[in-house]
């Protein structure tokens, strides 16, 4: 893990992923499947969350991040489009952008240290056992990961901020602001049954 | 754009809670299509609370007959909380958000968005004198009238000075004066030293309080100076 | 007499937040009152402001069994409508003191011309249906041009490419995996809001 800088591909999608948080892309124009090619080559590419109106939360606080992934799984889904699944490595910070002729974005880029890769020994109760339920549950889900952190309070903070549904603006702060006991806190208000929770 | 405001001294006691309600109602109104007065409204609100609930400032409420009243009736005043929580968190009762409903009121076939400060007040019927209409905002408050009134384009309220204030706020169209142009929005506040004429080319609506009739001052419309009972 | 002591401190203070008073815990409280109707909760509340808004409300109506209904009053609305507070919107104290400003304004009315018409909602609004929180928590995937996209795919596919493509779950997704009315989950996803916004201060507006 070096402070290089590097330069990747940018893949513009609003979702937002924390290193160690997979999700299945579904690539069908022709400059994100040359993308693909060339992220199997190298480093992978980078999903760059704050597309249009998040441009300016990020704008704000100055850091224009995304997230480095790798690709971990290929598929082609019944209607014949390739189907991806990426892991996150790292989060980046975007320094710089060029287009290449076929339109498909580029990025220097530099990591961007996150709370998401501490690892904790500690489950955290409710959250950690809602949320194996809800792999459980959710078969597509369960699929893409084929190993499940439970036991690891911050990986579960992580993934629950990844599956709640609440605007770019909220989740980009949990980047921007770099402070885990407020992700935790967040997470667990919308859970608290137990008032030890909500502490 | 707005260009008259409420003074910050009225401002300040609205956020008290010190002025009758016709007169906070006007604020309300004049707020609601104002940031600028939104904002300090706001601002004052909070300066406000975070005093009255600060220890130390409390304390300088705290004159002769009060300290009687914390000493000897503290103990009874505890019995009396404790009694006062179980009571209320013995109900289960929820408060319900009010959702924003919209009322309207007509005026010569024309609809017009009741502002929601007055959503709660009673309005009497709808009286008309040639291009005036207006209803009465049923208030109670002794010399205080509170009125809605309607200018039809072209209409006008004779020239006319104040004995005591009159409070206008427009809440549609415009109308001017021999000061000059008045748009919606704006909270215009005349005492006795003014004396206006004010004409509507285009029509409006105006919310009006005022705490005497008019006083005409125009040739013959003196001697229509039942007009001042009937508008305000 | 008291809007001159008022106007005179206030005038005189800078800074709109002093540290006597803990924000976030006062915050804190009202939320356990009104996601888990928290009577500890309340009671800490309770003994905070219940004698301040005695000894205010002695002061305008200068009857002690007025200054006593104005607490019940006051207090039974903090209870009842605590689920109404948005620590987003602005501090604890400012949404007590609304509620107590406007208990004594309708008191007042009543008292002077027995006129039970309660205005003072209408005149200072606690809460309405705030649009911009609720922004922030719509399905905003809704809004995203890629839905477009999705758009064009066969039914059964768009339910499952809606809820977890993006790695998002939506509203009514978490709150059957929950368990819980959909109105419970909009109001803790507000109140989570709230609370973090407490905790970031002000540097991630």
């Amino acid at each position: 893990m070096t402070k290089a800088v590097v330069n990747l591909p940018i893949f513009p999608l609003p979702v937002y992923l924390l290193p160690e948080g997979i999700t299945r892309l579904r690539i069908f124009e022709q400059r994100y499947l040359k993308m693909i090619k060339i992220a199997t080559k190298g480093q992978g590419f980078v999903i760059f969350s704050a597309i249009d109106k998040n441009i300016d939360a990020a704008n704000k606080s100055n850091l224009f991040w995304g997230s480095c992934v790798e690709i971990i799984n290929f598929d082609q889904s019944k209607d014949g489009v390739l189907e991806v699944d990426v892991k996150c490595k790292s989060l980046v910070e975007i320094l710089s952008t060029t287009v290449d002729d076929d339109n498909l974005m580029f990025g220097d880029v530099i990591q961007l240290p996150h709370w998401s890769q501490t690892k904790s020994p500690y489950p955290l109760g409710e959250l950690s056992t809602s949320l194996e339920s809800l792999f459980n549950n959710n078969p597509l889900l369960d699929a893409l990961y084929p190993k499940k952190n439970i036991d690891n309070e911050v990986w579960v903070v992580a993934r629950w901020l990844e599956l709640l549904p609440v605007s770019s603006e909220i989740k980009n702060s949990f980047v921007t602001s770099q402070n885990y006991e407020a992700a935790r806190g967040f997470v667990e208000s919308i859970f608290l049954n137990s008032p030890s929770l909500a502490k | 754009m707005i260009k008259h405001h409420p003074s910050f001294e009225l401002i300040q006691s609205f956020v008290n809670g010190d002025l009758p309600a016709s007169l906070s109602a006007g604020i309300a109104i004049h707020a609601d299509m104002c940031p600028k007065c939104q904002q300090i409204i706001s601002q004052l609100t909070e300066q406000v609370a975070e005093n009255s609930f600060e220890e130390t400032f409390l304390d300088r409420f705290i004159v002769d007959d009060m300290s009687d009243f914390d000493d000897n009736n503290m103990s009874n005043n505890d019995l009396k909380f404790t009694d006062m929580i179980d009571n209320i968190t013995s109900s289960e009762e929820i408060a319900v958000a009010k959702t924003k409903v919209e009322k309207t009121i007509n005026f010569r076939e024309k609809t017009y968005q009741l502002p929601s400060a007055l959503h709660s007040m009673k309005l009497g019927k709808t009286a008309q004198i040639g291009k005036l209409s207006r209803a009465r905002v049923q208030l109670d408050e002794g010399e205080i009238h509170t009125t809605l009134l309607h200018i039809s384009p072209g209409g006008g309220v004779p020239e006319h000075t104040h004995k005591g204030f009159e409070l206008t706020v427009l809440l549609d169209g415009s109308f001017h004066d021999e000061q000059g142009e008045y748009v919606k929005g704006d909270f215009i506040m005349l005492d006795s030293s003014h004396q206006h004429h004010p004409i509507s080319i285009q029509g409006c609506l105006c919310y009006t309080v005022a705490n005497d009739a008019l006083h005409f001052t125009q040739g013959i419309n003196k001697l229509l100076n039942p007009i001042g009972a009937f508008i305000y | 007499m008291q809007t001159n002591l008022l106007s005179n401190v206030t005038s005189a203070k800078s800074t709109l937040m002093t540290d006597k008073i803990d924000h976030p815990q006062l915050c804190q409280w009202l939320d356990d009152v009104a996601t888990t109707r928290d009577k500890k909760a309340f009671t800490q509340l309770f003994q905070f402001f219940a004698p301040k808004i005695q000894r205010i409300a002695y002061g305008k109506f200068q009857n002690e069994t007025q200054a006593c209904e104005v607490v019940q009053e006051t207090m039974s609305n903090v209870w009842r409508k605590a689920h109404l507070f948005d620590a987003s919107k602005g501090a604890a104290t400012t949404w007590v003191y609304t509620v107590m400003r406007n208990v004594t304004f309708d008191m007042l009315r009543k008292i002077k011309g027995n006129r039970e018409d309660n205005l003072s909602d209408d005149i200072w609004p606690l809460a309405e249906q705030s649009i911009s929180n609720e922004e922030c928590f719509d399905d905003h995937l809704e809004n995203s041009q890629l839905l477009s996209v999705i758009d064009t795919l066969p039914e059964a596919q768009k339910q499952i490419v809606k809820g977890f493509y993006f790695m998002e779950m939506s509203q009514e997704q978490l709150a059957t995996h929950l368990n819980l009315p959909l109105g419970t989950i909009k109001s803790r996803l507000r109140l989570a809001l709230a609370k973090l916004k407490v905790q970031l201060g002000d540097n991630n507006d």
